[in-house]
């Protein structure tokens, strides 16, 4: 397959993707690796998995995955493609949807509509973190390390949360 | 909401991506709304559904919302650049390097480390958002619960429980602000 074709299916691929995100990124993880891995094989599980967690250590959004897995299948032109089309088609639903948001009705019905919606996400984001530290906490030690980020960050909000980054991943790295 | 410059709304989406350390929303939440002080933190969390409700990764689309409130569609062009330029140069440098980096076992403690870190942020923002949605509206805590529970114990994509609950929770707001 030369490289045109991939670079179509990388754009045609995650424009879809983005657009079936609802409620993020991570709405569209499985979906991800059954395109990149079992239909297309363009990397294999364990790279998938290895380059999720890549991009979720470096700095930035989670979904800058589908960068490296786009530089993966056709290099900087298919990094470039599959980012764009991971982020412009929702950016552009988003856009217009504010603009049209910001005109209907009135103010307060649309605070009472939100307040509705802001209680399931306040539901989804906790979620999220619960899953996310059962997937990542796999000992006590990782456990502990996520409880007392999230004790002492709600206790003493002057911290400043990167020093909690650097000292997790430290200790990851001295006691693995 | 405060309206930055463009200047100031590519300055801050750069800061928080390159603070966003396993996961940006923390990060976006710590910058706006108790760094920068653009938006209360009622306002955010009313962002943030908006921005759920719609498809596509949360963050970027906090970015439009958060600059097209500010100066319309270039506000968003220069939020969202500097929201994803830095970490798309990155994981370039990554994509090109993978056969090298691949090589380095003693990474997967780091990325567990961070991973943690990360999660706890979470866990910390969602709490304080919990405080604030909540106040005087104890019933709407019901379907936080739900939310909560479809996603962790019934095991629902997110695509559903917002489908089933999202109509649910904003036809009870309206019913119960009557």
């Amino acid at each position: 397959m030369n490289d045109e074709s991939k670079i179509g299916i990388l754009l045609v691929q995650f424009s879809l993707l983005s657009l079936l995100a609802f409620g993020g990124a991570g709405a569209v993880l499985p979906e991800m690796y059954r395109q990149t891995v079992d239909i297309h094989q363009w990397i294999s599980a364990q790279e998938f998995s290895s380059m999720f967690a890549l991009a979720q250590a470096l700095p930035g959004p989670n979904v800058m995955v589908v960068t490296i897995i786009g530089w993966k299948v056709a290099g900087f032109v298919g990094a470039l493609v599959a980012t764009l089309a991971m982020c412009l088609p929702c950016s552009v639903l988003m856009f217009f949807v504010t603009h049209f948001w910001d005109q209907y009705a009135a103010s307060d019905r649309k605070k009472v509509m939100m307040m509705g919606l802001s209680a399931l996400t306040t539901g989804f984001i906790g979620a999220s973190a619960y899953l996310m530290a059962a997937s990542i906490d796999t000992s006590i030690k990782y456990l502990a390390i996520t409880i007392a980020t999230a004790l002492i960050t709600l206790r003493f909000k002057k911290l400043n949360p990167l020093w909690f980054i650097a000292g997790g991943a430290a200790f990851g790295f001295l006691f693995q | 909401m405060v309206q930055p410059t463009n200047k100031e709304l590519f300055f801050a989406f750069q800061k928080i991506s390159l603070s966003a350390f396993g996961g940006a929303l923390p990060w976006a939440k710590i910058i706006l709304v108790e760094q920068k002080q653009w938006m209360s933190l009622e306002e955010f969390a009313e962002i943030l559904s908006l921005c759920q409700f719609i498809p596509g990764p949360n963050i970027v689309n906090v970015s439009i919302v958060v600059g097209k409130k500010a100066n319309g569609a270039v506000g968003a062009f220069w939020a969202s650049l500097g929201l994803l330029f830095f970490p798309f140069c990155l994981a370039c440098i990554v994509g090109a390097t993978y056969a090298e980096l691949s090589h380095y076992q003693s990474l997967n403690g780091v990325f567990e480390g961070i991973g943690a870190v990360a999660a706890g942020l979470m866990l910390s923002m969602s709490y304080e958002m919990a405080q604030k949605v909540f106040i005087g509206k104890p019933m709407l805590l019901i379907f936080s619960i739900a939310a909560f529970v479809a996603l962790v114990l019934l095991h629902v994509h997110i695509f559903f429980a917002l489908v089933v609950l999202a109509p649910l929770a904003i036809g009870y707001a309206l019913w119960s602000s009557r």
